[in-house]
């Protein structure tokens, strides 16, 4: 579930005239010339990875409380994952980050999770227990963690997944793509 | 119940000092054909008079005496306990040559402390070891401070169809025609130490490598696990040779042996006696360690110490030094870095008491010695081979073996090591050999993003142990980055640029030090300042490691790992670190 928003839409100074950009939907949004800044709250990812990848989505449905989603996919065999997911803490903040059973349960005892959630800084953790436990197949998007937002201010930053390893039981690890992608916030601060 | 002894090493012992007469050569005979319970045994022993003599001292026999004849002429003996004296028709001046002829025939009393016994007579299996209290099963000179050697020959009529081995030396066996053959083996070295092991055992031999007899009684669970020795020691003895210089033998014999023996393992020159309960899965464990008895080949036999206090470190930690270095270069450093690890950790924390300690110079003969010596010592040739290079030690392991017996010295060792590295191990003798302990070291990771990458920069301070911590940054594409943390007066930094954040850093994986890691972030265990996931993985890649309780036995177990201190690396390490990271 990846789309595209169309993002800033800046038209200045244009007289009379109408302007479209199509979306990857093929749909046209019709933007009002007027001599004014239109702000649209939106996510544009960066391109998807090709290969393993970590990358980030962002659902702005409602404006004032953006919901960032991680995802894993094509990994192969994966013992564990680390990363953190950045935030420009000038525009968003992090709260109540929670991430996903995507190497097992934890109550059964299969998988460790780990959340450390800072306000721009959210760092995550999913490991089997033990090399014994063995590894898990992630193939398919796999949803790694959700992630609710505060608007702090508008306009766009960056969301960015960084220090992301990924590692099989033998210690060894999976070179990793990674996509984050430019948040616009909008809607009242 | 039998007693769980160590490996022993029986070492070679020099030529005597202060004696009035000088062993120069002694044939053997052995007959155990005749009579399945009972052995006889003929010795002629050529003797030099070093000063006028109308006496000689002989260690107890181990078979019972039925002649003794200086020339021809019988002498009159007298038993002294532990030895006997004979004495000679008339006084013998010296420089004077003669021949000592001594019959001993019936069954063999060989005591070690505590009941047990170092020779086995039976119709399948006879084994016959140099003395420990009394009963030598050959002549044995029982005057000056150190045993009496010479060269010599042991020739062992049995059955044909049985096998035997002697001190690493390729038989000359001759068919009698009568259903016994003769083996011979004849030694043109220095010996005082004389042992052999015959029967009905079968035979497996080394793959590759250096000529490796194994001689069991077993089944093929006991063939198997021998074959393993054999072929690992095949390989091994090469590689000893090349870093030190090649032994005196034709050949390695490893044996099975079974009876009251104190002993798991035991080895004189080449002959390595292995006691059957090692091939039972209780023990198994020992199999692992065998090669520690080969490289007493070189430590003990070729050399050796004569202070008390430096005589287990050129014997037991070189020993198991050599096993470990040996498995890293057969099988890969990882293999190397657990045995160290292993044996690192013993010390640490297997001891009875924190408090109970002694140096690596010190005696064996306690239990604590056993921590000291063979765990905390072998990690410390480590150290020093960090501290000087691989070259640097070999050099001046080189001159100790050249040495020879009684010549390896701590100060002799420090220089020659010198004399090839530049570097001087005194400091590192003085603290880790002559001190007791280890470091506890807290390490502070600090790392900076820059333009082009990031720069670390990691501190360490403890107490005074100098070594030189080797490290890998792990970055997350796979990319390993080693460098090296010198620690010396208590503290260390190194300054690193890395082309990106690392994934994880590990400081001295490889346990080349016996010491404690301490992170300066509670939970921080990849040492890159955060507590986050990649520390979680770091924990649950150690996750089952557990302390054991029992020496010699990998529990794969780091207390680096061991956040809440349980002993045991499981869930709750795994919880610790997801509470440090909230
Ligand atoms: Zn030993």
């Amino acid at each position: 579930m990846r789309w595209i928003l169309v993002p800033l839409l800046l038209l200045l100074g244009a007289c009379g005239e109408s302007r479209s950009k199509p979306t990857d939907a093929g749909e046209d949004v019709i933007a009002d010339v007027q001599e004014e800044v239109v702000v649209t709250p939106g996510f544009e990812a960066d391109p998807e990875p090709e290969g393993p990848g970590v990358y980030v989505d962002v659902d702005v449905t409602d404006p004032d409380a953006p919901v960032a989603t991680v995802w894993a996919a094509d990994m192969g065999p994966v013992f564990g994952i680390a990363l953190h997911v950045t935030l420009d803490g000038t525009h968003v903040a992090a709260h109540d980050a929670a991430i996903e059973p995507c190497l097992g349960s934890d109550s059964a005892g299969e998988a460790e999770y780990l959340v450390g959630p800072g306000a721009s800084d959210v760092s995550l953790g999913a490991v089997r227990r033990g090399p014994d436990a063995g590894e898990v197949e992630i193939t398919a998007p796999v949803l790694v963690a959700t992630i609710p937002l505060t608007v702090v201010a508008h306009g766009a930053s960056r969301v960015e997944v960084t220090s992301v390893q990924v590692r099989r039981a033998d210690g060894s690890f999976t070179a990793i793509e990674v996509a984050g992608g430019l948040l616009t916030t909008g809607g009242v601060p | 119940m039998r007693r769980l002894a160590t490996f022993l090493i029986v070492f070679l012992m020099t030529a005597h000092a202060h004696a009035d007469v000088d062993f120069l050569d002694q044939d053997l005979t052995v007959d155990l054909a005749t009579d399945p319970s009972e052995v006889t045994v003929t010795a002629s022993v050529r003797i030099s008079m070093v000063t006028d003599t109308d006496s000689l001292s002989l260690w107890q026999a181990a078979i019972p005496l039925v002649s003794i004849e200086w020339e021809g002429t019988p002498l009159t003996v007298t038993e002294r306990g532990w030895w006997y004296s004979a004495d000679l028709p008339s006084t013998v001046t010296a420089g004077t040559e003669g021949t000592l002829s001594v019959v001993m025939s019936g069954v063999v009393d060989c005591p070690y402390p505590g009941g047990y016994v170092t020779c086995v007579r039976s119709a399948d299996l006879t084994f016959l070891m140099p003395p420990w209290e009394a009963g030598s099963w050959y002549v044995m000179n029982a005057e000056g401070s150190t045993f009496d050697d010479h060269t010599g020959s042991i020739a062992i009529t049995q059955p044909t169809a049985h096998n035997a081995a002697a001190m690493g030396i390729t038989p000359v066996m001759v068919d009698n025609g009568d259903g016994t053959s003769t083996w011979t083996f004849a030694f043109d070295r220095q010996v005082s130490y004389l042992a052999f092991v015959a029967g009905n055992l079968d035979e497996v031999t080394s793959s590759d490598g250096f000529s490796i007899r194994g001689l069991y009684q077993g089944d093929t669970h006991v063939r198997d696990l021998m074959q393993g020795m054999v072929d690992e020691a095949g390989l091994f003895a090469p590689i000893f040779s090349d870093l030190w210089g090649a032994p005196p033998v034709e050949e390695v014999d490893y044996t099975t042996f079974s009876g009251r023996t104190p002993f798991a393992g035991t080895s004189i020159q080449g002959l390595i006696f292995l006691a059957d309960y090692i091939f039972t899965p209780t023990y198994s464990y020992l199999i692992s360690a065998v090669s520690h008895e080969l490289a007493h080949l070189w430590w003990g036999t070729m050399t050796n110490a004569a202070s008390t206090s430096e005589f287990g470190f050129f014997a037991e930690s070189m020993a198991e030094y050599s096993m470990w270095r040996a498995h890293g270069i057969v099988s890969g450093e990882d293999v190397r870095d657990t045995g160290s690890r292993m044996n690192a950790v013993w010390y640490m924390y297997g001891r009875p008491s924190p408090t109970s300690d002694t140096p690596v110079l010190s005696p064996l003969g306690t239990e604590i010695a056993i921590f000291a010596v063979y765990h905390k010592g072998s990690t410390v040739v480590r150290t020093l081979e960090e501290a000087a290079g691989a070259e640097g030690l070999d050099a001046g392991l080189r001159a100790m073996v050249e040495a020879g017996p009684d010549g390896a010295n701590i100060v002799d060792f420090v220089d020659a090591v010198d004399a090839a590295s530049g570097v001087d191990l005194t400091p590192y003798v003085d603290i880790w050999l002559r001190g007791r302990g280890f470091p506890v070291v807290t390490v502070t990771p600090s790392i900076v993003e820059s333009t082009d990458g990031a720069t670390a920069t990691i501190s360490a301070a403890g107490l005074d142990f100098p070594m030189q911590l080797p490290f890998k940054v792990l970055m997350a594409d796979g990319t390993v980055i080693e460098d090296t943390l010198p620690y010396d007066f208590g503290s260390g930094e190194v300054v690193i640029d890395l082309p990106d954040l690392p994934a994880c850093v590990q400081i001295d994986p490889g346990w080349t030090a016996v010491r404690e890691l301490s992170p300066s972030v509670d939970g921080d265990v990849s040492f890159d300042g955060r507590v986050d996931g990649a520390d979680l993985i770091e924990v649950a890649l150690k996750y089952g490691g557990a302390m054991p309780s029992e020496r010699r036995v990998d529990g794969a177990y780091d207390p680096l790992y061991d956040l809440d201190g349980s002993l045991v690396i499981d869930d709750g390490d795994l919880s610790t670190v997801v509470a440090a990271a909230e």
